[in-house]
């Protein structure tokens, strides 16, 4: 859902999206050294894969946008990865478009790279339980924080949309309750099983 | 290894291009299908990447998937344009009109939406990701993000594999979704087990990396010239372009 296709939005807002993506894909490479490259792609790979699973719920099924999780794990690398996961999904599956590559980045990373940035350092330090409710709420808010975002692409690029972006707002509440929940007991999880990936050196 | 179905035939021209010719053709295509005015040059735009398709020999089931995927976004859209936006009623149901702008409103957009992906998929979707990659560096993509891209396509289908099976295992052991926080503790340990798991093939492929002597580069610039088919195909792709925005604007 989070996916804009080509020829939806209008121009300043495509060059809008692409220029703030350009410079943040680009502070997110430079923060990446040259012998992380394989350690973040390769986490990177894995979120990819975890957004394409469909996770049934009750009758329809959603896909996970991992907005909040990517900020905590990758900190400002989530814009190189989903630069490239967009990028590929574009290509390969038709998902989200070329022109509107520049938005969708922004509209995905920009909130988990903020609330990633706020979060990371108290999940690293909180007990398993006070960080899932951590990464639960930051979950939740980085995908409330999405829809809000592409519906401001939507009403940003015409008038006419405003009543659509808004009923587009209410599809993203479902996604954000689930998604809080997954995210905190992944956090839950992950702080068991192995802290050290989210000890920010990914 | 490869995410989409790969049909690369030899004998298409469409394949014997240079990944470089299939990208700047495809942004092309795609920026021009954005950019039309009128519904004319619109309809003259899905034609022509239509056309791209039958040249390209498309999977027709996969292109009626990833549309039916488009359409499921602009749904809201599609349906609220016509019922709010002021105009001429041209068809009353009771309460509810929808109006002639409206209508040519929503009509623009599936037409627009539609002709850019059909020109995405016929021009990029059977191309080689390792393919795609080397074009995008050498059509000035930062080496890192194309080095990023690579290992995405290498290690997503594995770790695709790799969740695939955690589900089952998860089915094996009676798991069965349901709308309930023992569903999404669920969810969420595999999320993070798959996370875990991708860490730890991290760490392992960074030292093996390391061991051989890596440190932040692969050779990658492996440019060769563009060869005769691949000018005549930018040629007649900027002809039929041109050809089409003109009849847009001007006819």
């Amino acid at each position: 859902m989070a996916h804009i296709p080509d020829g939806v939005l209008s121009l300043p807002v495509l060059v809008g999206g692409g220029v703030i993506a350009v410079g943040a894909v680009a502070l997110g490479l430079k923060k990446i050294g040259d012998e992380d490259i394989p350690r973040t792609a390769i986490l990177a790979s894995g979120f990819f894969a975890l957004s394409l699973f469909a996770l049934p719920v009750g009758p329809s099924s959603i896909h996970l946008l991992l907005g909040g999780l990517m900020g905590i794990v990758l900190g400002t690398a989530i814009f190189p990865a989903v630069c490239v996961a967009l990028l590929l999904q574009a290509v390969m599956f038709g998902f989200g478009g070329l022109t509107t590559l520049g938005v969708n980045i922004v509209n995905i990373a920009l909130p988990g790279a903020v609330i990633g940035a706020i979060v990371a350092p108290m999940v690293q330090r909180a007990t398993p339980a006070r960080a899932a409710l951590i990464a639960g709420i930051a979950s939740a808010l980085c995908v409330a924080l999405t829809g809000l975002m592409v519906a401001a692409s939507l009403a940003l690029s015409s008038a006419d949309y405003m009543l659509s972006a808004r009923v587009m707002i209410a599809t993203y509440l479902p996604l954000m309750l689930v998604e809080g929940f997954v995210g905190g007991f992944c956090i839950s999880f992950v702080k068991r099983v192995k802290p050290e990936l989210l000890a920010g050196t990914a | 290894m490869s995410l989409a179905r790969l049909t690369e035939a030899p004998s298409l021209i469409i394949t014997r291009l240079d990944p470089r010719t299939r990208i700047i053709s495809a942004m092309a295509c795609v920026l021009a299908a954005v950019s039309m005015t009128r519904t004319t040059g619109q309809i003259g735009m899905v034609l022509a990447a239509f056309a791209l398709a039958l040249l390209a020999e498309v999977n027709w089931r996969d292109m009626l998937h990833r549309l039916a995927h488009v359409e499921g976004f602009m749904v809201v859209l599609l349906i609220l344009l016509p019922l709010t936006m002021e105009g001429r009623t041209l068809i009353a149901f009771g309460p509810l009109a929808l109006s002639e702008p409206g209508l040519m409103r929503a009509l623009a957009i599936v037409l627009k939406v539609n002709a850019a992906v059909i020109a995405t998929m016929a021009l990029l979707a059977t191309i080689e990701p390792v393919r795609l990659g080397r074009g995008l560096a050498s059509l000035g993509m930062p080496a890192r993000l194309v080095h990023i891209l690579l290992f995405l396509v290498r290690y997503q289908s594995l770790f695709r594999e790799e969740g695939a099976r955690l589900m089952e295992a998860m089915r094996a052991r009676g798991f069965a979704p349901r709308l309930d926080l023992r569903t999404w503790r669920a969810y969420g340990n595999f999320t993070g087990m798959l996370l875990v798991r991708s860490m730890e093939r991290a760490e392992r492929v960074e030292e093996s990396m390391r061991c051989r002597g890596f440190s932040g580069k692969f050779p990658l610039r492996t440019t060769r010239a563009l060869s005769l088919v691949d000018f005549a195909f930018l040629l007649a792709m900027a002809c039929a372009l041109a050809a089409l925005i003109i009849l847009d604007r001007f006819a």
